[in-house]
């Protein structure tokens, strides 16, 4: 108990080669409503400890809830969006267990009665392979307080000294969406419950009823998982990984604990039904507390709370308000920006399909939008340890300003390598494209005297390389488009040069 | 108790009320039903009294370093008396896994029978009307060891409570074999709480009538009742 062993693995190959995984994952989401979901105490992410709670949500005697409009309407519409079944009349009920951090010792959760069940998400996989989760049901509950366990050396409850509860996420809306346990997954079980998660998030964020950052705890994932030898039907015993909290570690948990349970059930051994605690920094998970001492929640229906009885034609009402999925949508862009997979999966890891959006519907070709949003910018963000989007609003660039750049270069006004140095100017904060390009004199020479008098200059300095190119060897002028460039000190149109280059030797 | 009763009746009907007979056959397991939700409500209700935020907070006497559940466990035994405790544990068990069905779920089905049954009565009858309970009030002390005789003294108004509908009591005078009072139960359809009012205040009026003062200008002297005993 004090200190945690490490179990034995089987290799991944070994353990595929001898059992089916069958695996289950709920995930919390955090609404993101303004005020918590019984009572009307704020929710915002960071406040002073115990600055945002309320008789209700400290369980003081003789307080009673209301239920959050807003917290219901947010569950349906993750209910439409999962294709689940709406219910037509639905209750909250009492989760009954001590615990310091939830203050009724109860929580007002749903049980058998949730308000979305038979859904399902289509997750499509690095490949192209689409593969279909069942949702048994997405439910509406509220969050608990945060302990801060003080004393000990590890932050965790054994050998601290004492607790300290922060009672502002008590309260808060969450639904709880559970999947059917998935089967037939074999070898990309891993894979899966990743790409699940991530099209999870960027569904429910795509909704807009939560911020769903993993890493700030407004989205959290359980990893059920079992295995069955190969050929058998009948589910193993399964174990459940709490708190697994970024995308790599629900691919990682998923992948260890097969590889654990493969090595219990290879030795002979049986797996302990328990709760294991996942280590991100080593990448295994610990037993936790054993669940065949099973716990008995008490179920039973809130008496203080009016059953929730959704009107179909409110249903149907949220279900118009549900935004285009995200999959589809970057389908539908990708085949209107002509963008290459490899071209739409950069852009979408990058975190721009937004601006690039915007910035094609101000006017600039999908090619351009995608060229200036990825180069310079996207270098200069990385360094900063943030992303185009964040960093682009931080300096006030917009997509105006890529709209006005790849005007000027199609004006004709600035080549590439110009245009190059005035979005160098535009991300340092010399002002728009046009007022860079002024105060940095870049223009390119209209002057065709000027331009004469340079390639005539080339050619004559490098009398052996005209030849060449007079001799058929077309290949060779690039040389001197270089050599005039340079003389022009880069305010020509390389284009330009070389027609007059060609022109005058061929 | 049945001869006040029989004359607020009286009173009522010389008021213009028409006296109609309703059957309500459920109200029977009403004292069982009601003793089964009653404490498995309870016994979550009053899980928040656990030390933690406020209230009494008792460490455990022989126990060093104790954890919260510890605590929180020996608070609630310092806390709580026989009776809190005696309904905690009732309800606990009745919502226990493999209980649920058999306690609270059957309770809870024949609550709906007794919602159904007033529903049906207050088709027949505007309000409903009966002895508020079945003696005259036990001495003070006098049922603690016997919970059951205790809980059977609220057997006429426990229905009203499981359906959800107003209820209101009178004293409708002394009763002759004791001398102390009688109440007399009024109970409306959810919703319908003026005429608890309407027939409440007509009552009123009659008994005070008959009486030439109210009810509580016949008690004894509590202070010389008191000295009396004290001495």
């Amino acid at each position: 108990m004090t200190q945690a062993t490490t179990d034995a693995t089987l290799s991944y190959d070994e353990a595929l080669a001898a059992y089916d995984p069958v695996m289950g994952l709920e995930v919390h989401v955090e609404l993101g409503t303004k005020t918590k979901m019984f009572c009307g105490c704020a929710t915002t992410f960071g406040a002073e400890p115990n600055s945002q709670v309320c008789p209700v949500c400290l369980g003081l005697p003789g307080a009673l809830p209301v239920v959050n409009e807003k917290g219901v309407e947010g569950a349906i519409r993750i209910g439409l969006a999962l294709n689940c079944e709406i219910a037509q009349w639905c209750r909250f009920a009492r989760k009954n267990y001590f615990y310091p951090d939830m203050p009724k010792n109860f929580q007002t959760s749903q049980y058998d009665e949730p308000i979305s069940y038979d859904g399902w998400l289509d997750v499509e996989l690095e490949d192209g392979t689409v593969y279909r989760v069942e949702i048994e049901r997405a439910h509406m509950e509220e969050d608990t307080g945060k302990s801060l366990h003080v004393g000990g050396s590890t932050g965790r409850i054994h050998g601290a000294t004492h607790s300290l509860v922060d009672y502002n996420r008590a309260g808060i809306p969450l639904i709880e969406i559970v999947t059917k346990p998935m089967v037939g997954a074999g070898e990309r079980a891993p894979e899966i419950a990743r790409a699940y998660v991530a099209t999870l998030r960027d569904l429910i964020k795509a909704l807009g009823v939560s911020d769903v950052k993993m890493e700030q705890g407004s989205m959290r994932c359980d990893v059920n998982l079992s295995l069955m030898p190969k050929g058998s039907n009948t589910f193993g015993t399964r174990s459940e990984t709490k708190n697994v909290n970024s995308l790599r570690s629900v691919e990682r948990a998923v992948r260890y604990e097969i590889q654990r349970h493969a090595a219990v059930l290879q030795s002979g051994g049986a797996v302990t039904q328990e709760t294991r605690h996942w280590h991100e920094d080593t990448g295994i998970t610990t037993a936790g507390r054993e669940k065949s001492d099973a716990e008995d929640y008490r179920y039973f229906p809130e008496p203080d709370l009016v059953p929730i009885a959704p009107s179909r034609e409110s249903v149907e009402a949220l279900r118009a308000t549900l935004p285009e999925p995200p999959a589809a949508r970057r389908k539908r862009l990708q085949s209107a920006w002509g963008y290459s997979d490899l071209e739409m999966r950069d852009v979408v890891n990058a975190g721009l399909v937004e601006l690039i959006d915007e910035t094609v519907t101000a006017g600039a070709s999908p090619a351009g939008a995608r060229k200036w949003w990825s180069g310079e910018i996207a270098r200069r963000a990385n360094g900063e340890g943030t992303d185009v989007p964040s960093y682009a609003a931080q300096l006030g660039v917009t997509p105006a300003h890529v709209v006005e750049l790849e005007s000027l270069v199609t004006a004709g006004r600035l080549n590439d390598s110009m245009a190059r140095q005035v979005w160098e100017g535009v991300l340092g904060g010399e002002g728009a494209p046009t007022a860079v390009a002024d105060a940095r004199g870049l223009e390119l020479v209209q002057d065709t005297g000027a331009l004469d008098a340079a390639v005539e200059k080339v050619i004559a300095a490098n009398a052996d390389v005209a030849q060449k190119v007079r001799d058929g060897k077309v290949q060779a002028a690039g040389a001197l488009i270089g050599q005039v460039m340079k003389e022009m000190k880069g305010q020509a149109d390389a284009a330009a040069v070389r027609e007059l280059i060609l022109a005058k030797l061929t | 108790m049945q001869q006040r009763f029989d004359e607020s009746v009286q009173h009522l009907v010389d008021a213009g009320a028409e006296i109609v007979e309703v059957s309500c056959p459920s109200f029977t397991y009403a004292l069982a039903t009601y003793y089964l939700i009653l404490p498995s409500e309870a016994s979550s209700n009053l899980a928040k009294f656990d030390a933690m935020r406020y209230g009494l907070r008792v460490p455990p006497e022989d126990i060093d370093d104790p954890s919260a559940e510890q605590v929180m466990a020996a608070t609630r035994d310092a806390g709580f008396g026989d009776e809190v405790k005696r309904r905690i544990i009732l309800g606990t068990y009745a919502l226990s896994s493999g209980y649920y069905d058999a306690y609270y779920g059957s309770a809870q089905k024949v609550r709906r029978l007794i919602s159904d049954e007033f529903t049906a009565a207050f088709e027949k009858a505007d309000v409903l009307v009966s002895p508020t309970a079945p003696t005259t009030a036990f001495k003070l002390g006098d049922k603690l060891d016997d919970p059951m005789a205790m809980y059977l003294n609220d057997i006429a108004t426990i229905p009203a409570n499981l359906a959800g509908i107003p209820g209101m009591s009178l004293p409708s005078g002394l009763a002759p074999e004791d001398g102390l009072p009688v109440g007399f139960q009024i109970l409306a359809p959810a919703m319908q709480d003026q005429r608890l009012y309407a027939v409440g205040a007509a009552l009123e009026a009659r008994l005070l009538h008959a009486w030439g003062a109210p009810l509580l200008a016949s008690a004894p002297d509590l202070t010389a009742v008191a000295k009396g005993t004290s001495r």
